[in-house]
């Protein structure tokens, strides 16, 4: 294994291309580009209770965002 | 994970996935994947050699995100602490934010190796374009600002030298254009690595000012003084400080570098050392910064108001032109490392989400969107600081904190993420990481509305 390992790092990349198999044995499936471009997540079912959290949240931001925005105009005036 | 099928309904994954054309991207990919392959199998060698030889292979995006965050506005608001408070409460409170944010890019990195995949296009997928455009939004107008003043920051420090603002930014432009179009994921890590370590620069400063290290001792153990007491100004240094410390673009950015680094779910203890050695490295040089700076504390000189070089020029007479200098060109670097992880950042983000090459292994006729972002809004933030009467003071004193007020909603998204067995299977948080993400979010959410609430009302603290 060490041997085969040896070799293939010598291998420059047009010579590793020629040698697929290596390369799906080195990386695991969903790494490859095609893969990860074929196959998404699904998405998730989001709760009534996770919707009003993740609106809080976004209120919160917005609501904070303003007074800190009127803040540092008012000081810089 | 390697033996899951995350394919939607609408979008089986194919008998024929074995038949996939091989890219360069992957390619290159593989090939540093062999390099750790070949460190698993040195079994001949003792364990520990092993064991850094990994460690060596499989370090990068924790030491970047840390290093990186360590920027130009972190470093100037760990100036402006020290010339305020000198050592005293901030010197705790800046360690206590740096664990905070390991808690956070721990989850990050688990969920790149777990995934392959990069945050914004987890959100995307999971969560749906509604509340991704809310994440994008954050992001990018957090990015944009905080690119502005690493600039701000790059120029300031360069301008210690006399160097031209122009040249400076030119300057600037030309190094991460040079940097961010190697091909290769591997070398654009290695270079940046090298160059951040010059962050490090601050520690020899702090020295030179002779540091009380029994002072330095009794801070930690009391969390003493507090110059002032606990009110609006202090809060909003409080705030900034953690701004410095963490911040939306560091998920992006870490999840997006894990991702195209190549690490899978076996390395995932690595990423953990390698979160925690940026943590290391970051708070000694954050606090060496604060520690440099209270000279000007102990000699009655506020930094408060001080921009960029002015620090170093105050500092000239307690650590001599050469310390000034080392002040001035960590201020350099710390602006330069963090152009190039913030762009990275937008870039990895932009890419995910409009479904494009994503990747530092693809050359720029390949993947033309994802250097477009990174390049344009570095050279976007670099024209602006050149524009006279641009607003850069507002975005100076803005940029931390809305880094804080945006975090609350992306820690949730991590969080339902990382406890998504869909997802991440084995390799869920556990009750610990939970419990101290949760009180990272809940920390974060109750400062900024301490801040908001003392905005409305002024005097709420003054009996404190």
């Amino acid at each position: 294994m060490n041997q085969l390992l040896n070799d293939a790092h010598k291998l420059k990349d047009k010579e590793l291309a020629a040698k697929p198999d290596l390369v799906r044995t080195l990386l695991e499936e969903d790494q490859l580009v095609a893969f990860k471009k074929r196959n998404r997540f699904p998405r998730r079912k989001l709760s009534v209770g996770l919707k009003v959290l993740l609106w809080l949240l976004r209120i919160y931001v917005i609501v904070m965002l303003v007074i800190v925005i009127w803040q540092i105009v008012l000081a810089l005036k | 994970m390697a033996d899951r099928q995350p394919a939607a309904p609408d979008n089986p994954v194919s008998a024929s996935s074995q038949a996939d054309a091989l890219l360069a991207e992957d390619i290159s990919r593989a090939r540093d994947r062999l390099a750790v392959a070949k460190a698993r199998g040195l079994g001949s060698r003792p364990s520990r050699w092993r064991a850094i030889r990994l460690l060596w292979l499989l370090v990068g995006p924790g030491v970047l995100v840390f290093l990186g965050e360590n920027d130009a506005p972190s470093m100037l608001s760990y100036s402006a602490t020290g010339s305020q408070f000198g050592i005293g409460f901030f010197l705790p409170f800046i360690v206590v934010t740096f664990l905070a944010a390991w808690v956070v890019q721990e989850m990050t990195s688990r969920l790149g190796a777990v995934t392959h995949r990069g945050h914004a296009e987890m959100i995307f997928d999971r969560f749906g374009p509604f509340w991704g455009f809310f994440s994008m939004g954050d992001l990018l107008l957090g990015n944009f600002l905080t690119l502005v003043t690493e600039f701000i920051g790059i120029r300031a420090g360069l301008g210690y030298f006399g160097i031209s603002p122009i040249v400076a930014v030119g300057g600037a432009i030309i190094f991460i254009l040079a940097v961010t179009t190697t091909r290769r994921y591997w070398t654009w890590e290695r270079i940046l690595l090298g160059v951040a370590l010059f962050n490090g620069l601050f520690v020899p400063v702090a020295l030179m000012t002779h540091p009380h290290w029994s002072a330095i001792g009794r801070a930690f153990l009391t969390w003493h003084p507090l110059p002032g007491g606990l009110n609006k100004n202090n809060l909003l240094l409080m705030l900034a400080d953690i701004g410095a410390t963490v911040t939306p673009w560091m998920l992006f950015f870490q999840q997006g570098a894990t991702t195209d680094k190549g690490l899978q779910p076996r390395d995932v203890a690595y990423g953990r050392w390698d979160t925690t050695i940026g943590m290391v490295l970051a708070i000694v040089f954050g606090l060496a910064v604060v520690v440099a700076t209270t000279p000007l504390y102990t000699h009655g000189i506020s930094g408060a108001n001080f921009r960029g070089a002015q620090f170093a020029q105050a500092l000239e007479p307690f650590v001599g032109r050469i310390g000034s200098s080392l002040f001035a060109l960590g201020l350099v670097e710390a602006g330069l490392v963090a152009a190039i992880s913030i762009s990275t950042s937008s870039a990895y983000a932009f890419g995910e989400v409009l479904k494009q090459a994503h990747s530092l292994n693809r050359g720029i006729k390949d993947a033309w969107p994802f250097y477009l972002t990174l390049l344009g809004s570095a050279i976007a933030a670099g024209i602006l600081v050149l524009i006279p009467n641009a607003p850069l003071e507002f975005i100076v004193l803005v940029v931390n904190v809305i880094a804080v007020l945006a975090m609350p909603p992306a820690l949730l998204f991590l969080l339902l993420l990382v406890n998504d067995r869909e997802v991440m299977g084995e390799y869920v948080n556990g009750k610990w990481l939970n419990t101290a993400g949760i009180t990272v979010t809940a920390l974060l959410v109750l400062s900024g509305l301490g801040y908001g609430l003392t905005c409305v009302f002024p005097n709420l603290l003054k009996g404190l």
